[in-house]
C-alpha cells in the first residue's frame, strides 16, 4: 500500500462567511508527482497555506509524514521545500539570498557553499553574484526552485512554477521536476491552472473545484477513461456508409487517451473555449 | 532561533543605510560641543542620544529587521519552513536589541573619544552614568520597536509600524508630558518612557530605580501581545 506523505482529511476553512475549503480530502504518496489542478480561486493556494502552516484549519486535519500535532507538524515542515511566488531580498545577490536561507535551514556552515553550488547547478542558474532585482522572471523562478531544494527536502511544493515562462522555460521546469523526483527521490506537489502542462509532468492529480478536491486520478485513469479512436480511411464518405454496413478496410488506428483538460471539464463543467 | 538571528544580522550588515546613519551620528557627536563644562557636555550627549538619536537609529533598524522582511514576503517563507512563530517574533526583537546595543556602544565610545579630544574633565562617575543612560536608551528603543512590530503584525503593513515608531519615538514623551501637565491624569508618570526616566533618575541619585520593574513588565506584556498576535496571523501567499 502507498505511504501517505501528506494527507488532508475533511479540511474546512472559511474567512468570515466566505467558505474557501469545504471538506478537502487528499492524499499525496511518497514518490508522487502530484498535480493540483483547478481554476483560479478554486482553493489550491489555500490548500498549500494549510500544509505550510500559514493558515489555521477551522476543522479537519492536516498530516505531514503521519504527524498532526502542532509541534510535530512544525518539525516536519522542515522537510518541505517550496516555491510559492519569488520571495527574496532584492538588494542581495542570488548567492547571498541562498546563503541566508541555507543558514536559516540549519545547513552546517562548512557545507553551505557546496550545497548552494549543487542547487544552482541542478536548476541551471549562473551569474549568481548579481542582485535578484536584475533577474528575469525565468531566472527568479529557477532561483526559487533552487531555494526550495536547498538542503534536499523530502517534499517539494511548487505553486504555479511555470507562470510567466516561455515554452523553453516551461519544458525546462517540467524536466527538472521529473529529475528531482527520479534522482533525489522527492515527493512533488505542483499546482497549475494550465492543465495540458501538468498532464505532462504529474502522475497523480487532485482536481479542485469550489473548495473541494472533487476527484483524485492517475495517469492510468486518463488512459482508461473514454478512450477515443482515430481512424484514417481511404474515403470518408464511403467509410461512413460502409461502416454502417461493417465492410470497409481500416487503414490506420490510433488509440488516444483523453487529455487532463477533457477530463477536467467533464468533471467540473465549463469548456476549453 | 539563533540560526535566524545570525542569518538576519548577516544580511543587515551589508545594507549601506545602517552605516550611513551610524556615521552621521558619530560625526554629530564628534563635532558638537555644548559648553565648557563636563556636565553640560554629558547632558548634551544624553539629550542627543535620547531624542534625535533614538528616532534616527530606530528607523533603519525597523526598516532592516521588519520592513524588508514584510516587503519581500520572506517572513512567510520562514514560517513555511516550520519555524516556530514565537521564535520569529523573539528573534526579530533580538536582532533589534543587538543593533541598538552596537549603535549605542559606538556612540558611547565616540563620546569618550570626544571628551578626550576636547580635554573636558569628565569624571568616571559621569562616564558610568552615561553608559547606564545608553543602556536605558536601548531598553527604550526595544519598547518602541515592540510597539511598532505589534502594529506591523496586526496590519502586516510596514508603513503602519513605521508611523507608530516615529510617533512614539519622536513625540511620545512630549505628548504624554503635555497631557499630564494640562490634565490631572499622570499619563507620563505611568508610561513606559516615564517609568524608565524615573528609574534612571533614581539610579543617578544613588537609589535603586524600582520603576524599572514595571517598565520591564510593560515590555514583557507588549512582547507577549506580539507573540499572540503573530501566532494567530493568517499569512497570505
Amino acid at each position: 500500500m502507498s505511504e501517505a506523505v501528506i494527507k488532508l482529511e475533511n479540511v474546512y476553512k472559511a474567512y468570515g462567511k466566505h467558505e474557501v475549503l469545504k471538506g478537502v480530502n487528499m492524499q499525496v504518496n511518497r514518490g508522487d508527482i502530484y498535480g493540483l489542478v483547478g481554476r483560479n480561486g478554486a482553493g489550491k493556494t489555500t490548500i498549500f497555506k494549510m500544509i505550510l502552516g500559514l493558515s489555521e484549519v477551522n476543522s479537519g486535519s492536516v498530516s505531514i509524514e503521519g504527524s498532526t500535532g502542532k509541534k510535530e507538524l512544525e518539525k516536519n515542515r522542515g522537510k518541505i521545500g517550496f516555491l510559492v511566488g519569488c520571495r527574496f531580498y532584492n538588494y542581495l545577490s542570488a548567492e547571498k539570498n541562498l546563503m541566508y536561507f541555507a543558514t536559516v535551514k540549519g545547513i552546517p556552515r562548512k557545507e553551505r557553499k557546496q550545497e548552494i553550488a549543487r542547487v544552482l547547478e541542478t536548476v541551471g542558474l549562473g551569474d549568481v553574484k548579481k542582485p535578484v532585482k536584475s533577474f528575469s522572471l525565468g531566472m527568479q523562478q529557477r532561483l526559487g526552485i533552487a531555494n526550495a531544494i536547498l538542503g534536499n527536502p523530502d517534499i517539494l511544493i511548487l505553486d504555479e512554477p511555470t507562470n510567466g515562462l516561455d515554452p523553453q522555460g516551461i519544458a525546462d521546469i517540467r524536466n527538472l521536476v521529473k529529475r528531482l523526483r527520479d534522482e533525489y527521490n522527492m515527493t512533488v506537489i505542483v499546482s497549475s491552472h494550465i492543465l495540458g502542462e501538468l498532464e505532462h509532468t504529474a502522475d497523480r492529480f487532485g482536481i479542485v473545484n469550489e473548495g473541494v478536491v472533487v476527484k483524485e486520478i492517475t495517469q492510468q485513469d486518463l488512459q482508461e477513461n473514454q478512450p477515443a479512436v482515430e481512424i484514417a480511411v481511404s474515403d470518408l464518405e464511403k467509410a461512413r456508409r460502409v461502416l454502417e454496413e461493417n465492410g470497409i478496410k481500416i487503414m490506420r488506428e490510433v488509440n488516444e487517451k483523453s487529455s487532463l483538460e477533457d477530463f477536467y471539464f467533464r468533471l467540473v463543467g465549463g469548456s476549453k473555449e | 532561533m539563533n540560526r535566524l538571528i545570525k542569518a538576519d544580522l548577516k544580511r543587515i550588515v551589508v545594507k549601506p543605510t545602517v552605516y550611513i546613519v551610524g556615521l552621521i551620528m558619530v560625526i554629530l557627536v564628534l563635532t558638537r560641543t555644548a559648553s565648557d563644562t563636563s556636565s553640560d557636555q554629558v547632558n548634551f550627549y544624553k539629550a542627543f542620544f535620547n531624542n534625535v538619536g533614538l528616532i534616527f537609529i530606530s528607523i533603519p533598524i525597523f526598516l532592516s529587521v521588519y520592513s524588508d522582511e514584510i516587503k519581500s514576503g520572506i517572513m512567510v517563507s520562514i514560517i513555511g519552513m516550520g519555524m516556530d512563530r514565537k521564535k520569529v517574533v523573539l528573534s526579530k526583537l533580538e536582532d533589534a536589541l543587538v543593533l541598538y546595543g552596537v549603535t549605542y556602544l559606538l556612540l558611547y565610545i565616540t563620546a569618550l573619544i570626544k571628551n578626550a579630544m576636547s580635554g573636558l574633565p569628565v569624571t568616571p562617575r559621569q562616564n558610568a552614568f552615561l553608559f547606564l543612560f545608553c543602556v536605558f536608551c536601548v531598553i527604550r528603543g526595544i519598547g518602541i520597536m515592540a510597539l511598532a512590530s505589534l502594529v506591523l503584525f496586526l496590519t502586516f503593513s510596514a508603513s503602519g509600524g513605521m508611523l507608530i515608531l516615529i510617533v512614539a519615538g519622536a513625540a511620545g514623551a512630549g505628548l504624554l508630558s503635555y497631557i499630564q501637565d494640562n490634565t490631572s491624569i499622570p499619563l507620563y508618570d505611568i508610561s513606559y518612557i516615564g517609568l524608565l526616566d524615573k528609574a534612571f533618575a533614581d539610579f543617578q541619585n544613588g537609589s535603586f530605580g524600582v520603576t524599572l520593574l514595571p517598565a520591564l513588565a510593560y515590555l514583557a506584556a507588549i512582547i507577549a501581545l506580539n507573540i499572540i498576535t503573530f501566532d494567530r496571523k493568517e499569512m497570505d501567499l
